[in-house]
């Protein structure tokens, strides 16, 4: 009987125990853009801060542990609606029904990226053009034009090359709501698994053309962007939005989040920035961050 | 006595469950497949939308969901590779079997082995540094039809090859050794006697090649372009329907038209394999009448 009493004392106490550690974890998950930014910052974060009352005096003497997962935008909003995220990660603007299922969630910019439109430098387009518009962007991509000397009669009677993400990534979705509009992407386009693998393509095909992640292509010397309606994609165009293909990164809390929630947020608004730099995305200022 | 008797039925019963297993999980993954298939999967589209006249168009206001362009491609894309692969992987059956030295068959027999045994992405990449640029001198992307095609051959080879051998050294030696006792020529031998006879397990052979062929998925994404598009000859670009399957199943929403239209080019795709191997087992049936022993 008191062996008993005994065992189940020790299991209640534990189960205890496993509750706190999970209380004292934070889990982050959502759009895969930002997903190497934040797990990024996270292990830093872990790094700096053992525990979790060394980086916000309120928050209790625990061990400093954060889950970061990927999932998309969409599995962001929803974990965090239905509990299973303390922080989502959401690559676009939120949308009207999104906030108000949340309870009017704090929202974050951490950081801003832009679809850029890339070739190679040895293109024929690299000699003639500067930039696009967006008019013209859309009957190149949708395959109206599909010859450089239908873009520019100087240039040779070529076909064009179109490289695309495969499916509907972030950068595809923002760039057939900005640019196609109604008209849809070429069928005759390369389909590539992953960007690495698309910026590999603009490298070795001289007739290719992309949109793709700016942070992808910022760093390679062989490729070169675009202006897009008379905006080159630099930083202050992109975070002035004169430059239209860009998109907030978010973190959505809820609106009470906890004090360990926030100091993360906090971090990622403040020292992350560097990470953000570093991975070729565009940092965000900490005073403007807050929406 | 009863010992031996108790362990070979629990030998028996042991044999039996493991393939009641088999079949069954078999019978799920098809049944499954199926339940979670719609046709059509959209109700805005039709059947024949789907099957024949709609391009792949899954993003956007208004999604179309047709997969001509995928069936075609791999029926483009297996078709030609075996078109391909069977002449010389009969050809290299034959060599293996019939001509070559004990000496050179104890190497060529584990290295068809082994190449049966590399992994489909190796073959893939390699394709893509080497024939991809090859093509581009010529064309405005080395991505095509026939480069899968091509690749696709070369990994179906050695099953075909393989298989043809072993089914022509297994023809049993009384029937060579009547025949050459006969009088006849090592040919005659060979084209009446032993073909015949070994004809049945080289169509076995072809079939294996052909199902890898169909299943195959990294290589011909690869290299058949991944583009949604109709192929309208060997050196336009394609997506396979094991391409189109693995480039959106990730970005579907469980229960989505888009996911259902996935599954339905799954079904299309298992049926096709069924249609194939029913057709070529009626023909192996009439070619082994042809063989009365």
């Amino acid at each position: 009987m008191l062996t008993r009493r005994l065992l189940l004392a020790a299991s209640l106490a534990s189960l205890s125990i496993s509750v706190a550690a999970q209380d004292a974890s934070i889990r982050i998950g959502g759009s895969t853009t930002s997903l190497p930014i934040i797990s990024t910052c996270a292990a830093h974060f872990m790094e700096k801060y053992p525990t979790w009352d060394r980086a916000a005096p309120s928050a209790p003497k625990e061990p400093a542990v954060i889950y970061v997962t990927g999932g998309g935008s969409g599995f962001g909003v929803r974990g965090l609606q239905n509990g299973t995220l303390d922080v989502g990660m959401v690559a676009r603007d939120l949308k009207d029904s999104e906030v108000k299922a949340l309870g009017n969630p704090q929202q974050r910019v951490f950081a801003r990226d832009a679809v850029a439109i890339a070739t190679n430098a040895k293109n024929p387009l690299a000699r003639a053009k500067e930039g696009f518009t967006s008019a013209e962007l859309a009957s190149i991509f949708s395959g109206e034009l599909q010859q450089f000397s239908q873009v520019d009669p100087k240039l040779p009677a070529k076909p064009i090359v179109l490289v695309t993400r495969d499916a509907s990534g972030g950068v595809t979705e923002i760039f057939q709501e900005r640019v196609m509009k109604q008209a849809k992407l070429s069928p005759g386009r390369l389909q590539m698994p992953s960007t690495a693998a698309l910026v590999k393509r603009l490298e070795t095909n001289d007739s290719a053309i992309a949109f793709v992640s700016a942070g992808a292509v910022s760093q390679d010397g062989d490729l070169r962007t675009y202006a897009v309606d008379g905006a080159p994609p630099s930083a202050d165009n992109i975070l002035s939005g004169r430059y239209a293909l860009n998109r907030p990164l978010l973190l959505v809390t809820r609106a009470d989040a906890s004090p360990r929630v926030q100091a993360f947020i906090t971090y990622a608004l403040g020292e992350c920035q560097q990470v953000v730099k570093e991975l070729g995305f565009i940092p965000i200022d900490a005073k403007a961050a807050s929406k | 006595m009863a010992a031996t008797a108790r362990a070979d039925r629990a030998f028996r019963a042991a044999t039996q469950v493991a393939l009641i297993v088999c079949v069954g999980l078999l019978t799920i993954v098809v049944a499954y497949v199926f339940s979670e298939a719609r046709f059509p999967p959209s109700p805005d589209g039709t059947l024949a939308g789907y099957l024949l006249f709609d391009d792949w168009h899954p993003v956007g206001s208004q999604p179309s969901y047709g997969i001509v362009h995928a069936w075609v491609s791999t029926l483009l894309i297996v078709g030609t590779a075996l078109v391909l692969a069977t002449p010389p992987a009969i050809a290299i059956g034959v060599f293996l079997s019939e001509v070559a030295p004990p000496a050179v068959r104890s190497v060529a027999d584990p290295a068809l082995q082994l190449l049966a045994g590399i992994p489909a992405v190796v073959y893939g990449f390699v394709g893509y540094a080497t024939l991809v640029p090859f093509f581009e001198q010529w064309l405005p992307t080395g991505e095509t039809v026939l480069t899968a095609a091509i690749v696709l051959a070369i990994m179906m080879l050695p099953f075909v090859a393989a298989t043809a051998a072993e089914s022509l050294a297994l023809v049993a030696d009384d029937l060579r050794l009547s025949g050459l006792a006969l009088g006849v020529s090592r040919w005659s031998v060979f084209s009446r006697i032993a073909l015949r006879h070994a004809g049945p397990g080289i169509f076995a052979g072809i079939i294996l090649g052909l199902a890898r062929g169909l299943g195959e998925t990294l290589a011909v994404l690869m290299l058949s372009g991944n583009s949604p598009s109709l192929p309208s000859g060997w050196l336009e670009r394609g997506q396979p329907l094991t391409a189109l399957i693995a480039t959106d199943l990730g970005e579907s929403a469980v229960g989505s038209d888009r996911y259902a239209a996935l599954f339905g080019a799954g079904c299309v795709l298992i049926a096709g394999v069924f249609a194939i191997n029913a057709g070529v087992f009626a023909l192996k049936r009439r070619l082994l009448r042809g063989v009365a022993r």
